[in-house]
């Protein structure tokens, strides 16, 4: 699938990357970082309009983030129907705490899906719709993400255009690297806190 | 510090445990960054291999010598679309892939070489 994809971007051009990032976007197994680099090769090459190549991957991972959100939010209105039937009041009390982190924390959280930890970001567009975050509040954080995620990867192949293995391989080990670093930093400090008030001075 | 370990190993353990994975794998990418910086700063390994998904243009791109001396290596045929990768050429040409890339490669070697002289 992946070298398939790869073979038919000179032939199908933009349409193909718009479907790639769309698809990506909805958690099918697609190279949508690999097709970006290999796109932004193709604008180095002179093979694909710069513009064109941005565009067409930003549309399509916009559109497939607002399909996810709004199938999350169909979801919901018919989950909602159905529990108060079938479940206690434990559901409610998850969904409500659930509401109040996605309250706090939900800019960012789309925000950084889309791009850092990319692979989350099909899963919190569903989450964002089925917890009925603000349509538009979701829209603006996940465009500001898309729009990171396409200039990344657009611009990293452009750049290493003689070489998109080296592109690739570079961008894999900072996100691994960058991912790593916050997940530790959040940890680390969780646990500073939990620390005895005279043991904190010390580490 | 064996205070504070012995603290949070006690009462945190697993917040503990997967900190220090997460530690782990920065270190993991961290120096796979290193080892490919390293790795690719190699001249010999700068330029990419041609492979069948390639457009004549980003071939030249890539490998830096004139797109006109690539299409005339590869001979191009008349009739292909806009962008014909090098699958299509071969296909065009009747010629297996790999047997095109070969020569193709062997093309580039020898162009640089007469640039680089």
């Amino acid at each position: 699938m992946s070298a398939w994809l790869l073979q038919s971007l000179a032939t199908w051009g933009l349409p193909l990357l718009f479907a790639t990032t769309f698809a990506s976007c909805l958690a099918l197994p697609v190279p949508a970082s690999l097709m970006m680099l290999a796109a932004g090769a193709f604008v180095a090459s002179g093979d694909l309009p710069a513009s064109g190549v941005c565009l067409a991957a930003l549309f399509g991972a916009i559109a497939g983030d607002q399909l996810g959100y709004w199938l999350g939010r169909l979801g919901q209105t018919q989950l909602h129907g159905r529990s108060g039937k079938s479940s206690g009041k434990n559901s409610g009390t998850a969904l409500r705490r659930a509401r109040a982190i996605l309250q706090k924390r939900g800019d960012m959280g789309v925000f950084f899906s889309r791009w850092l930890f990319s692979p989350l970001g099909p899963y919190v567009n569903i989450a964002a719709g089925a917890l009925a975050m603000a349509p538009l509040r979701f829209t603006l954080w996940a465009v500001l993400g898309e729009i990171v995620w396409v200039a990344a990867y657009v611009g990293l192949g452009m750049g290493f255009a003689s070489n998109i293995t080296l592109a690739a391989e570079l961008a894999q080990d900072t996100t691994g690297l960058l991912s790593a670093g916050i997940l530790a930093l959040g940890l680390g400090a969780w646990l500073y806190r939990r620390l005895p008030r005279m043991m904190r001075r010390v580490g | 510090m064996r205070q504070i370990i012995a603290h949070l190993w006690q009462f945190h353990r697993p917040t503990l445990l997967l900190f220090l994975s997460a530690l782990a794998v920065m270190v993991f990418f961290g120096l796979r960054f290193l080892w490919a910086v390293f790795y690719w700063s190699n001249p010999v390994h700068l330029h990419q291999p041609p492979a069948a998904w390639m457009t004549p243009r980003y071939v030249a791109h890539s490998w830096q010598v004139p797109p006109q001396q690539v299409a005339e290596a590869l001979q191009i045929p008349a009739g292909l679309p806009a962008r014909p990768t090098l699958q299509d050429i071969a296909k065009a040409r009747d010629l297996p892939v790999d047997v095109l890339l070969a020569q193709l490669q062997a093309t580039l070697n020898a162009l640089q070489g007469g640039l680089e002289n």
